[in-house]
C-alpha cells in the first residue's frame, strides 16, 4: 500500500487562528469537525478478513476515499475529514481512510482524536506499525512520553532506519529525565540524516543544558548553516554565546533570532488559520510577505506555490509571483515563475509586458524581443 | 487483605494533601468575572487573592478581589467590591466589620498587602481594570481608602502587584503589572478576525490586542508613591501582556530583582542595579522563553531555591499546550529550563495553570509545588482541544531526588480555577491555600500533612528597623547539621495575589537549626544560634 506521506510539523498549538470570511467552512466539514473518531462504527472480524487490500488511490477504494485523497492534496482538511468520515461510516474500518484520518486530526493538532484513530488503524491493519510514527509524536504532544517512547521503539522495531522516529524517541528520553540517550539517539537520527537541522537544534539545547558549552555552541551552529531562517538555532546561539561571556557575538545571534522568531510566530498563526480556511488568498499573500521579510527563499517560494494553485491562471498572481523571486534574488525560482506565465498566461498582454521586463534583466535579448512583441500584439501598453 | 496486598508492592490509595472546605470557611463567597460564555478577555482572568493579618490578632486574614459584569460597566455601575474576611485561626473566616468596607472600582484584578507607611499595620492595594485604589489601614480598626492622593497613576488594565524595597530605603515600593488596553466597544466578537482556537471561535486576545507597560512606584513612607518607571529604566523596547510578578534577588548580590511573567510575549526579568535603576536580562539568564525559544503563555509565578543552590528557581504556569516552565538557577549564570528533566513537562501540558507555589507543602525537607488550573475558553470543552475547561489544580511533589509526582491537590472537583495565595490558616504548621475560580465560590484548602516527628517546620516573621518594617527582601538561611536552606522574604504571591510577609520553612527530620541567619536588605546580617522548631519565630533586626 502507498498512501499519502505527510511532514509532520511539529510545536505546539498556537492561542488562536484566524478563519477570514471568505474562506468559511461547508457544512459537511463544520460537521466533521464537530465528530469524534472513537464513535466510528467498527468492522465485523468477518468483513474485515474477507477485505482485500485495496490502495487509497485505487479505483476500487471506497466512494468518497478519492475526495478525501484530493483535500489533502489541496490541504483543505477540514474537508478531507468529512470525506473520511463519509468512507468510515459506509465502510467500518477501512485502513486507509483511517490511517489518513489520525494524520489529519494530526495535522490540526487534534492529538488525542488523532491518537485515537491511529490506535484504530493499528487494530485494523496491526502489521503497519511501520506506519505509525505520527501516534508516537500523538503521544508526546499529549505530553505521554513514556507510552510515546514505547511507541517509537515499536516503529523502529519495524523500521530501524526511520529518522524521525529515533528523533521522537530522543526527545521523550529526554522528557523521561534520559538526557544521556537523548543524545545517543539524536546522533543516530544524524547519522541517518547528518542535515537534519531540528536534531542538531535538540543536540545542541541537551549539551547546553549539561553545561558543555562548547559542543553546545558548535551544534548550534551547525544548525543554523543547516537552516539560517529557523529561529531557535538564533536562540539557542544567543543564549550560548552570551553565557560563554560572547557578549557581542550573542547579542547580534539574540538580535537575528527575535527577527526571525517574530516572522516565525506569524507565519505560524497564518499557518494554523490555513488548515481550517485553506484557500484564503490573502493570508496566502500574507505568508509569501513574511517569508519575503527575512529574505527565506525556500519557504518564500513553497508560500507562492501554493497561492499560485488557488488561482492557477490569474495573471497577477502569477506576476506577483514573478516579483518577489526577482526582488529576493531567486534566479532560479523566477525563471520557474516567468516559464509558468508564458504557459498559464499566454494570451494576456501583461503578462508579456512582464516577461519584456524580465527577460530584459536577465539580458536574454531574443526573449526580451519576442516577449514585447507579443505584449504589443496583445495591446499591452 | 490489606497487608497481604500491600507486601506484593501494591500502593494503598492516599489521600490527597489537601481538603477543600470552602463553604465552611467562607460560606456563600463567591466572585465574579463577566458572563458565562467569556466573550471578552476582560471576563477571562477572574479575582484576586491577599493574604495577611490586617487586625494583628495573630490570625491570617483574606481579602477577595472581585471583578464586575459588562451589563455594569454599560450602566456605568462600579464593580463588585473586595472584601475582608477575618480569619479565626482554624482556617474559617468571618466578615469583617463595616468599618473594613470598601466601595467597589471599576473592575477589581488582584492585590497586595504591605505596609506602605511604617506605622506597623498592613495596607491594601488593589488592581483594577480601570484605576488602582489604595486602601489604608486604620491601626486595626478599618480601612480607609486613599486613592486619590497615593500617587498610583493611570488607568489602564493591571493585574498583579508586588510590594518590595528595591531601594533599600526602608519604605516599601510597588510594582504593578499591566495587561493590555482593553475597550468593550471595539474589542471583536468571538469568531472575528484572528479569535479562533482549534478551529472554535472564541473571544479576541491577547494577540491581536495592544500590550501595555508595567509601572514601578517608589514609596514615599507615608502611603503615597512617585511614578518611576522610566527613570528606574523599568520599561522595555515593547510592552507586554503582563500578568504575574516576583520578587527575588535572583543573583544574591543583596537587592531585590523583579521577575514578570507575560502572556504571548517573552518574560521579564528585571535585575536591580543597585543605583536605583534596571536591567531586563531575561534573555540572557534563559528565563524569557521556553527552551525552544518560544515565548508562552505564562500567567503564575512561583519562587524558591528547588535545587538547593542558595538561590531561587521559578517555576511558571502557562496555556495549555505548552508545559509550565521549571527555572532552576545555574551556577550563577541565570538559569535552564528543568521541567522535563524533573518530570513536570508531562503533567503540566494539558492544563491551563495560574497561582502556583513553591513550598514545602508536605514539610518533608524539600519544595513541592501547586498549581491551581483553569482554562480561559469555555470552548475547551468542545471536541479536539485535549483539555477541558474545568480542570484538576495540582499538587507537584518533590521525590527528594530532583523530580516530581503528580497528584490532585484536593478532593475537590475539577474547576476553573484562578489565582491562589498560600498561608498557615489554622495555625497548624503547615500551609494552606485560598483559591478563586474565574467566578464561583472561594475555595479553602486546607493541608492534612502532620506537623511533628519527622515532619518539622520553622515560620520567621521579621521585624525591620533600618530596614523595611516587615523585611520584604532579606534573605533567611536556616542551617543544620549536614545542610541549609534560604528563603527570601517577600509577599507577591505570582497571579493576582498576595501572601503574608513570613517565611515558611518545612524542615522533615531537623528538629533543631543550628543557626538562623538573617541578611538584612541594611546589610545587617544577624546569626541566632541554637533555634527550635514547630514554632513561630520574630526576628528583630538589631541596631547597626
Amino acid at each position: 500500500m502507498r498512501w499519502l506521506l505527510f511532514v509532520l510539523a511539529q510545536g505546539a498549538a498556537p492561542p488562536a487562528a484566524r478563519i477570514p470570511p471568505e474562506a468559511r467552512l461547508e457544512a459537511p466539514s463544520v460537521a466533521a469537525l464537530q465528530r469524534d473518531p472513537r464513535t466510528l462504527p467498527r468492522a465485523t472480524r468477518e468483513a474485515l478478513a474477507a477485505r482485500v487490500a485495496v490502495d487509497a488511490e485505487s479505483p476500487a477504494a471506497p466512494p468518497g476515499m478519492h475526495e478525501a485523497v484530493a483535500a489533502i492534496r489541496e490541504r483543505d482538511l477540514p474537508r478531507a475529514l468529512a470525506s473520511l468520515y463519509r468512507v468510515l461510516d459506509a465502510t467500518p474500518d477501512f485502513a486507509p481512510a483511517v490511517y489518513e484520518m489520525g494524520v489529519v486530526y494530526f495535522r490540526l493538532q487534534r492529538y488525542g482524536d488523532a491518537a485515537a484513530a491511529l490506535e484504530r488503524y493499528l487494530e485494523v491493519a496491526p502489521d503497519r506499525v511501520g506506519d505509525t510514527r505520527a501516534l508516537g509524536h500523538c503521544y508526546y504532544s499529549l505530553g505521554d512520553y513514556a507510552k510515546a517512547k514505547a511507541h517509537y521503539e515499536r516503529v523502529l522495531a519495524a523500521v530501524p532506519k526511520e529518522a524521525e522516529a529515533w528523533r521522537g524517541l530522543a526527545l521523550s528520553e529526554m522528557h523521561l529525565g534520559d538526557a544521556a540517550k537523548a543524545l545517543e539517539h539524536l546522533d543516530r537520527v544524524l547519522e541517518l540524516d547528518p542535515k537534519h537541522g531540528d536534531a542538531w537544534t535538540w543536540k545542541a539545547e541537551i549539551l547546553f543544558d549539561a553545561d558543555r558549552s562548547e559542543d553546545a555552541l558548535a551544534a548550534a551552529e551547525k544548525a543554523r548553516d543547516l537552516d539560517r531562517w529557523q529561529p531557535r538555532a538564533w536562540f539557542l546561539l544567543g543564549r550560548i554565546l552570551l553565557d560563554m561571556g560572547k557578549e557581542k557575538e550573542g547579542l547580534a545571534a539574540q538580535a537575528r533570532y527575535r527577527e526571525l522568531a517574530s516572522a516565525a510566530d506569524r507565519v505560524h498563526t497564518i499557518e494554523s488559520s490555513l488548515e481550517y480556511g485553506p484557500h484564503d488568498v490573502a493570508l496566502l499573500r500574507s505568508l509569501v510577505e513574511l517569508h519575503r521579510s527575512v529574505g527565506n527563499v525556500p519557504a518564500a517560494r513553497q508560500a507562492l506555490a501554493r497561492l499560485v494553485q488557488e488561482r492557477p491562471t490569474d495573471v497577477e498572481l502569477r506576476i506577483y509571483a514573478l516579483d518577489v523571486l526577482e526582488a529576493m534574488g531567486d534566479a532560479e525560482g523566477a525563471r520557474t515563475a516567468a516559464t509558468a506565465i508564458k504557459q498559464r498566461c499566454a494570451e494576456e498582454g501583461k503578462a508579456w509586458r512582464r516577461l519584456e521586463r524580465y527577460y530584459a534583466r536577465t539580458g536574454d535579448r531574443l526573449e526580451q524581443a519576442r516577449a514585447g512583441e507579443k505584449a504589443r500584439r496583445l495591446g499591452s501598453e | 487483605m490489606l497487608p497481604i496486598l500491600l507486601s506484593f508492592g501494591a500502593i494503598a490509595p492516599q489521600s490527597p494533601q489537601f481538603t477543600e472546605i470552602g463553604s465552611r470557611a467562607l460560606p456563600g463567597v463567591a466572585t465574579h468575572c463577566g458572563a458565562a460564555a467569556k466573550d471578552t478577555i476582560l471576563e477571562a482572568n477572574g479575582g484576586g487573592v491577599v493574604l495577611g493579618d490586617f487586625d494583628d490578632d495573630g490570625h491570617v486574614d483574606v481579602v477577595i478581589v472581585d471583578g464586575s459584569t459588562l451589563a455594569r460597566v454599560a450602566k456605568g455601575e462600579a464593580g463588585f467590591p473586595p472584601r475582608l474576611f477575618l480569619g479565626k485561626g482554624d482556617g474559617t473566616f468571618a466578615p469583617a466589620p463595616a468599618s473594613w468596607s470598601m466601595a467597589g472600582g471599576r473592575w477589581g484584578m488582584g492585590g497586595a498587602a504591605g505596609d506602605m507607611d511604617g506605622d506597623g499595620w498592613l495596607d491594601l492595594v488593589v488592581t483594577e481594570w480601570g484605576p488602582n485604589r489604595v486602601f489604608h489601614n486604620e491601626a486595626g480598626k478599618g480601612f480607609r481608602e486613599i486613592t486619590a492622593s497615593a500617587g498610583l497613576v493611570g488607568d489602564g488594565w493591571s493585574t498583579s502587584a508586588a510590594f518590595l524595597d528595591y531601594d533599600k530605603d526602608g519604605k516599601l515600593d510597588l510594582v504593578v503589572v499591566h495587561y493590555l488596553e482593553f475597550d468593550p466597544k471595539t474589542v471583536g466578537k468571538p469568531g472575528d478576525g484572528d479569535c479562533r482556537w482549534k478551529g472554535h471561535p472564541v473571544m479576541c486576545g491577547p494577540k491581536g490586542l495592544v500590550p501595555s507597560h508595567d509601572q514601578l512606584f517608589r514609596g514615599k513612607g507615608d502611603g503615597t508613591f512617585e511614578d518611576v518607571t522610566l527613570r528606574a529604566h523599568f520599561r522595555p523596547t515593547e510592552p507586554s501582556f503582563g500578568l504575574g510578578v516576583m520578587t527575588l534577588d535572583y543573583d544574591d548580590d543583596g537587592d531585590t530583582d523583579v521577575f514578570v511573567s507575560n502572556d504571548s510575549t517573552p518574560n521579564h526579568l528585571w535585575e536591580n542595579q543597585g543605583d536605583g535603576t534596571f536591567i531586563d536580562v531575561a534573555f540572557a539568564r534563559g528565563v524569557s522563553h521556553d527552551g525552544n525559544g518560544k515565548a508562552q503563555a505564562s500567567m503564575g509565578i512561583a519562587a524558591g531555591d528547588w535545587n538547593g543552590d542558595g538561590r531561587d528557581d521559578l517555576y511558571i504556569t502557562n496555556f495549555s499546550g505548552e508545559s509550565d516552565s521549571l527555572y532552576a538557577s545555574a551556577k550563577g549564570r541565570g538559569f535552564r529550563e528543568r521541567s522535563a528533566a524533573a518530570g513536570l513537562a508531562g503533567p503540566s501540558l494539558s492544563t491551563l495553570g495560574w497561582g502556583t507555589h513553591m513550598i514545602d507543602f508536605d514539610l518533608d525537607g524539600d519544595l513541592d509545588i501547586s498549581v491551581l488550573n483553569g482554562h480561559v475558553y469555555p470552548q475547551a470543552d468542545l471536541p479536539g482541544t485535549d483539555t477541558s475547561y474545568a480542570q484538576r489544580d495540582q499538587l507537584f511533589r518533590n521525590d527528594g531526588r530532583g523530580r516530581f509526582t503528580v497528584e490532585n491537590l484536593s478532593d475537590a472537583a475539577p474547576a476553573v480555577s484562578r489565582a491562589s495565595a498560600y498561608a498557615d490558616l489554622d495555625g497548624d504548621g503547615d500551609v494552606d491555600l485560598v483559591g478563586l475560580q474565574v467566578d464561583g465560590a472561594v475555595r479553602v484548602f486546607l493541608n492534612g500533612a502532620h506537623a511533628g516527628e519527622g515532619a518539622h517546620w520553622l515560620c520567621v516573621r521579621l521585624r525591620g528597623r533600618t530596614s523595611n518594617r516587615d523585611g520584604l527582601g532579606a534573605r533567611v538561611i536556616a542551617q543544620w547539621k549536614g545542610g541549609s536552606r534560604r528563603e527570601e522574604m517577600r509577599t507577591a504571591g505570582g497571579f493576582q495575589s498576595s501572601v503574608p510577609p513570613e517565611i515558611h520553612f518545612g524542615l522533615g527530620a531537623v528538629d533543631r537549626l543550628e543557626h538562623l541567619v538573617v541578611r538584612w536588605p541594611s546589610g545587617i546580617e544577624q546569626t541566632i544560634a541554637d533555634v527550635a522548631v514547630d514554632r513561630r519565630l520574630l526576628v528583630e533586626e538589631p541596631e547597626r
